[in-house]
Formats: C-alpha cells, sequence, structure tokens
C-alpha cells in the first residue's frame, strides 16, 4: 500500500513546508504570549473598563471561527498595511486567537499565587510593578507552563488554515503532492507523522523548562 | 456590503446551526463519558494501562482533528471497520477532546486540597461519602473554566464534519457562499451566531460554576 | 444576561463594519498592472488536468499554460498565489488577486464577479465501479442511488437540479455526498460508501489513468455542457476585456485547440458571446 517512490519525491517539498509550519508556530505562540499575558494584567489589575475589554476579547477571539479571524486581519486590516503580508496576517490571526486562552491560562495562574506573599511584599514595602514583575508573572508563568504548552500545540495544529490565505503550510503542500500524485495514504500518514514529532519537541522542550524553572516557585 | 443576497438561504443555514448542536451536545456527552473513564484508567489501573493513557494522550496532542477524521473514515474501511458519516465525525470529536477533557478533571481534582481529605477520614466519612460529598462537587467547580474553554474548541470543531459530507453550519455556509459569492456577508453572520451561542454558552458555564463554588472560599485578587 | 447578549450583538456588528473596510478600489487596474509588470493570479491547483503543480512545485496545467500566455500578449508576467480553495472567492471578492481561472459560469456568481470569455467546456460523466449496479449515467438509473461530488461544484449544483426533477415524478433522489478533494469522492466509491461519482468527465479520465488499482470505469456523460471561465473583480472590466481579447487571438491563431489536445485528449467549440447563463 506505500508507495517509497511517491514519499521520496515528496519528502523535500513537506519538509520545506514543515520550516513554513514551525516558523508560523513559533511567531503565533509568541504573540498569543504577549497579547495573553497583557490582557490577564488588564482584566485583574485594569479597572472595570480593562476587565469588560479583556473580556470581550476572549469571548469574541474564542466565539469565532478561526476561518474569520483570519479572512478579517488579512483583508480587514489593510490601513496598517497587512495586506500581501500573508505569513505576517497569519501569524497576528492566530496569535490573537491563541491569546484569548492563554488570558485565560494566566488568570487562573496569577489568582493562584498565594495571598500570602503579596500581603508579605507588600509589608515589607515593594513597590505595585515590582509586585507584578518580580513576584507574581514568574510564578504564573511556571505554574502554567503545562497548559501554556498544550495550548501552543493547538496553535500548531491550527496553522493549516493559513492555506487559505496562501501560505503553503505543511498540510496544503500535503494537500498538493495528493491531487498530483493520486496517493491515498503516504503522503497524508508522513504529515501526521510531522505535527507529532513536531509536538513532541515543543512539549519536551517545555518540560525542560519547567524542570529548570521549578527551583523559582514557593 | 449588501446583505440581500443571503437571505433565501437563511431556512438552510439554520438547518446547518441545528445540525451542528446537535452534533456538538452528543460528542460532549460522549467526550465527557470518555474523559471520565480515561481518568479512572489513569488513576486506578495498572502501569501498562496507565501507560497506554499516557501515550494515547501525546498522540492526540500533535494529531490535528483532521488528520484523525480522516484515519477513522477513509483509512479504517481498509481494515474492514466503516462508520457513516455522522458516527465517524462524532466518534472523532470524542477520541480528539476525550484526552483534553480528562487532563481538565484531572487538575481539578488534584487542586481540592488533602487537607480537607484528610480531615474527612478523621472524622470517620467513609471514603465514597469523601467523593462524592467533598472531591467532586468541588472538582466540578474547579474544573469549569478549563473544561468550558475545551468545550467551545469542540463546538467550533463540528465544522470539520463538513468535509465528509454531513450538512451541518459550515458545509451549508460553504454552499450559500458558492451560490452567492457573498464570503463576508455570509461569514460575518454565521460568526455573529456562533459568538452568540457560545457567550450564552459561557454564561451560563459561569452561572454554574458560581453556584458549585459557594462554599468553597473566596479568594480575590487585587 | 440579555443586556450581556445584544452588547456581543453590537459588538458583532463593528467586526462586519471591519470587513466591509475591504473594498477594493482600483478605477484603471489595467493601467497598474501594466505599470507593474506581472499579473497577480489567485489559484487552488489541485484540480489535474486543469491545474496542477509538478514535483519541484510549479504551478502548470491548461488554464496556467493559457493564462501565461495571454498574459505574455499583454507584455505582464505571471505570479500566481498559490492557497486553499475556500480562500479563493474572499479573495477575489475582495481583490486580493487580479484573475482566478477555471470558475464554472452561473447566473448568480455574474452578480458578483466578471467573466473573461469561457476556456472550456465542462461536460460531467459518472464514475462508477467496474462491478456496479449502477446501469448508466442516465438520471432513472441513478434514481435511490448514492453519488459522491466534490462539495460547491457545478456538478454537484447539477445533481441537485435533477434530484428535484425526480422528486417531481415522485422518484427516489439521488443520495448526494459532498467531499473536498477528488482524491476523496474516489476514495469513497473505493470503500463502497457510495455507487459513483459525478465530476467533469476530464477529470474523471485523469482519476481512471492515476488510480490504475482500482477498477473503476466509466458509465457515461450526465447533464449539459458547462461553460468555464476565467473570474475577475467586477471593478476590473479594463483588465476582464483585455483578457478576453488575448484569449480570442489565442482561439484564432490554433493555441487552444492544441493545448486542448494536449492537456484533455479531445478539443471543444467555446462560446464567446452569451454564455451566461440566463
Amino acid at each position: 500500500m506505500v508507495d517509497l517512490a511517491i514519499l521520496s519525491q515528496a519528502l523535500p517539498a513537506i519538509g520545506t513546508a514543515a520550516v513554513v509550519t514551525v516558523a508560523l508556530t513559533l511567531a503565533a505562540s509568541l504573540i498569543s504570549l504577549v497579547v495573553g499575558a497583557l490582557s490577564a494584567a488588564v482584566q485583574l489589575g485594569g479597572g472595570p473598563i480593562g476587565y469588560a475589554l479583556s473580556r470581550t476579547y476572549v469571548s469574541l477571539m474564542r466565539g469565532t471561527p478561526l476561518f474569520v479571524q483570519l479572512l478579517v486581519v488579512y483583508y480587514g486590516l489593510p490601513p496598517i498595511g497587512i495586506r500581501g503580508q500573508a505569513f505576517l496576517a497569519a501569524a497576528l490571526a492566530i496569535g490573537l486567537n491563541s491569546g484569548a486562552y492563554t488570558t485565560e491560562i494566566l488568570r487562573a495562574a496569577i489568582l493562584a499565587v498565594p495571598r500570602g506573599q503579596l500581603e508579605a511584599a507588600t509589608t515589607i514595602g515593594l513597590t505595585w510593578g515590582k509586585i507584578w514583575r518580580r513576584i507574581v508573572l514568574p510564578q504564573a508563568f511556571v505554574t502554567s507552563l503545562p497548559m501554556l504548552t498544550a495550548e501552543f500545540t493547538i496553535v500548531l495544529k491550527s496553522t493549516p488554515l493559513a492555506s487559505v490565505i496562501a501560505v503553503t503550510e505543511m498540510t496544503y503542500t500535503g494537500v498538493l503532492i495528493q491531487s498530483r500524485t493520486y496517493s491515498a495514504s503516504e503522503v497524508f500518514l508522513t504529515i501526521a507523522v510531522g505535527y507529532i514529532l513536531i509536538a513532541q519537541v515543543l512539549m519536551r522542550l517545555s518540560r525542560s523548562l519547567e524542570r529548570r524553572t521549578r527551583r523559582l516557585r514557593f | 456590503m449588501d446583505w440581500s443576497d443571503i437571505i433565501p438561504y437563511l431556512p438552510d443555514l439554520a438547518r446547518g446551526f441545528l445540525k451542528s448542536i446537535e452534533i456538538a451536545l452528543l460528542s460532549a456527552a460522549t467526550a465527557l463519558v470518555t474523559a471520565l473513564l480515561l481518568t479512572l484508567a489513569s488513576a486506578t489501573g495498572n502501569a501498562i494501562v496507565r501507560a497506554i493513557v499516557a501515550a494515547y494522550t501525546e498522540i492526540i496532542l500533535g494529531l490535528p482533528i483532521l488528520v484523525l477524521l480522516y484515519v477513522i473514515y477513509f483509512v479504517l474501511p481498509k481494515f474492514g471497520v466503516r462508520f457513516d458519516e455522522t458516527t465517524a465525525g462524532v466518534l472523532t470529536l470524542t477520541l480528539y477532546y476525550s484526552p483534553y477533557l480528562a487532563e481538565a478533571i484531572r487538575g481539578a481534582v488534584a487542586a481540592v486540597p488533602v487537607g480537607q481529605v484528610e480531615a474527612a477520614r478523621m472524622i470517620g466519612l467513609g471514603e465514597l461519602s469523601i467523593l462524592a460529598r467533598i472531591v467532586v462537587p468541588q472538582a466540578l467547580a474547579l474544573m469549569i473554566p478549563s473544561a468550558t474553554g475545551i468545550l467551545i474548541g469542540l463546538v467550533k470543531d463540528t465544522a470539520i464534519l463538513s468535509v465528509i459530507s454531513v450538512e451541518e453550519f459550515a458545509y451549508v455556509t460553504k454552499q450559500v457562499v458558492s451560490h452567492t459569492y457573498a464570503p463576508f456577508e455570509t461569514w460575518t453572520l454565521v460568526a455573529a451566531v456562533y459568538w452568540v451561542t457560545l457567550a450564552l454558552f459561557e454564561t451560563l458555564m459561569r452561572g454554574l460554576e458560581r453556584r458549585l463554588s459557594r462554599f468553597r472560599p473566596k479568594v480575590e485578587f487585587h | 444576561m440579555f443586556k450581556r447578549i445584544a452588547k456581543y450583538a453590537l459588538a458583532s456588528l463593528s467586526v462586519a463594519l471591519v470587513i466591509g473596510i475591504c473594498q477594493p478600489a482600483k478605477a484603471d487596474a489595467l493601467a497598474d498592472i501594466k505599470a507593474k509588470g506581472k499579473i497577480v493570479v489567485g489559484i487552488d491547483p489541485t484540480f489535474s488536468p486543469f491545474e496542477f503543480t509538478d514535483s519541484a512545485g510549479k504551478v502548470i496545467g491548461y488554464d496556467p499554460e493559457l493564462m501565461e500566455l495571454a498574459a505574455k500578449g499583454l507584455g505582464l508576467k505571471v505570479e500566481y498565489q498559490v492557497m486553499a480553495f475556500s480562500g479563493i472567492i474572499p479573495g477575489l471578492i475582495a481583490g486580493a488577486f487580479d484573475v482566478t481561472p477555471t470558475i464554472n459560469v452561473t447566473a448568480e456568481r455574474a452578480k458578483k464577479i466578471d467573466y473573461v470569455i469561457p476556456t472550456a467546456l465542462s461536460v460531467n460523466a459518472v464514475l462508477t465501479l467496474k462491478e456496479t449496479s449502477v446501469k448508466s449515467s442516465g438520471i432513472a438509473d441513478l434514481s435511490g442511488k448514492k453519488c459522491a461530488v466534490k462539495q460547491t461544484t457545478q456538478p454537484e449544483q447539477m445533481m441537485k437540479a435533477l434530484n428535484d426533477k425526480l422528486k417531481a415524478a415522485g422518484k427516489p433522489v439521488v443520495d448526494l455526498l459532498g467531499f473536498e478533494t477528488i482524491e476523496q469522492t474516489i476514495a469513497a466509491l473505493a470503500d463502497k460508501r457510495v455507487d459513483c461519482v459525478v465530476d467533469d468527465k476530464s477529470v474523471l479520465f485523469e482519476a481512471i489513468d492515476k488510480r490504475k488499482d482500482l477498477p473503476l470505469a466509466l458509465a457515461g456523460e450526465i447533464g449539459d455542457a458547462q461553460p468555464i471561465a476565467w473570474a475577475a473583480n467586477k471593478s476590473t472590466p479594463a483588465l476582464t476585456a483585455a483578457l478576453s481579447a488575448e484569449l480570442k487571438k489565442l482561439k484564432v491563431d490554433g493555441t487552444v485547440t492544441a493545448l486542448q489536445k494536449k492537456y484533455f485528449g479531445y478539443t471543444m467549440a467555446l462560446p464567446e458571446t452569451d454564455f451566461i447563463p440566463k
């Protein structure tokens, strides 16, 4: 059933596309982390307006299809000069979408920082900014690492949608090859293994980071 | 924007929407049950069972849901196992989302303070009533935020059933776009319907969380 | 709770407005394109022999070759924007590219997009396994059977229209299953999920050729021939007219016929006027 000739011919193209997939995953995850941290901070410490803004952002991004968000970012934002920049638009759309989930993850982790620490920090006269930077955010980041990793594997798995705005990533490359070769399963299974491998690398990196940062806790 | 073109297709869109909701409810129920079984298996099973559950979870975390659907629908028949379209779709959503939900359940159970369980044992409560009256009620409240996020994902992922010709919301939407060539109007409407539905779901879950956590000490962060 | 829902509804309206911004506004697109020296073609090259990719990833096929010749006649190079099909219609309406090939001509779509003169006539056919219960490609023999089609395509819409006729005659309809690619429709046939596949005849010939491991057979043609054309944004009529003029030249000098023989193995006479159905 497996035709090795098709596979060896297809591998270079799939490999090139895998680089696009990884780059898009990293860029979108970074945007997700930055936006998610800001949104969580604004939600918890930004007063009623900050709270409402952050909640609306989370609900909008989680509640509408990523496909629509991609179209809105790519075609709806020409004033900021994103038209024609398909990769940038895809990273931004996927990153903003994932940022909503990151907000929720970080919010829960921030709320889990023991209150006693905050009281102690206030008592010894630490400023508000220092409490956030040195006590709250580092701990929240460390406790939420497993959840964040799971979220970034979801980012990895949503990158195929970028093919609708002309980013030729791994899945669409597979579709192109399949429609030329009519191969039933070779290309398809190769790509599945590709995603599992990329996710494994991501999860292993995260676990080693988790081990190294554990000493920071409590 | 010209909305008049999509008016004749509103009944079709409504039918697709209801089909999506039906599939989402069915899949959410089966996924929750499977997640519970996975949690129990990894909590009480022997080392081999635990290893199988762990490997399964790792694979699912790395596997795009579309790939899982293709395997179930297009590859399994080569081994003599054939499901119809809706069954294959519900099975895919169940297999894909149950490890995520199991993770949420595990996290919630782990977050119930051990001290409470120990205290309950001290005052002579049986294991079953500890589970029923202390662990489960609190764990339910604790798992709601993460479970809500996961179930929102499940509702939106019912759209993948469109690739195997289940006439749900996304399938009908694509049909309407191909007739009217009004993609922006059609998708805006569809996105708004998704948003209102899921916002309603979120609100319900928050209410449920508040109700379930009324016995827990309130933690405020300022 | 209802206040909250009202708030969401209001916010979603603003999303609609954001999408509404994207209006392509090019008064003289042809001059713009000529100044840049290239025409941008949005394409989903998964439709052999009309458009596909070679092993190096280059876009090839009947329409790309014709498009490159027409562009050359205008002194232009072709730049492809390769994207999945669900991105093609939004891209065309938003003006993300100048033209896209291989769009079935329908009256409803003609209200939203402009068509260049047709490049092909699509004749649909019925594909079955060699051992089959399907007696012929006549709609009476397909009544009550299961058929796979590519979703949102003209063959699917044609089959739905034929189903309406069957319904009116009180006969069981053809149970249609819509998939995303032609390989998937063939896989459904191979797994005996369906009794037949309906698509463009030249595409089905290609499938029979590529899947020699399967006992595939053509049961015959079905329905009338339908024009297929390149589509452009409504805001660029000068470009549409210029491409039509170049295509006419390529028809006169025999290039179109030669390409049809090369890619389809047969030739077809193409209409130049009144090709949009009423």
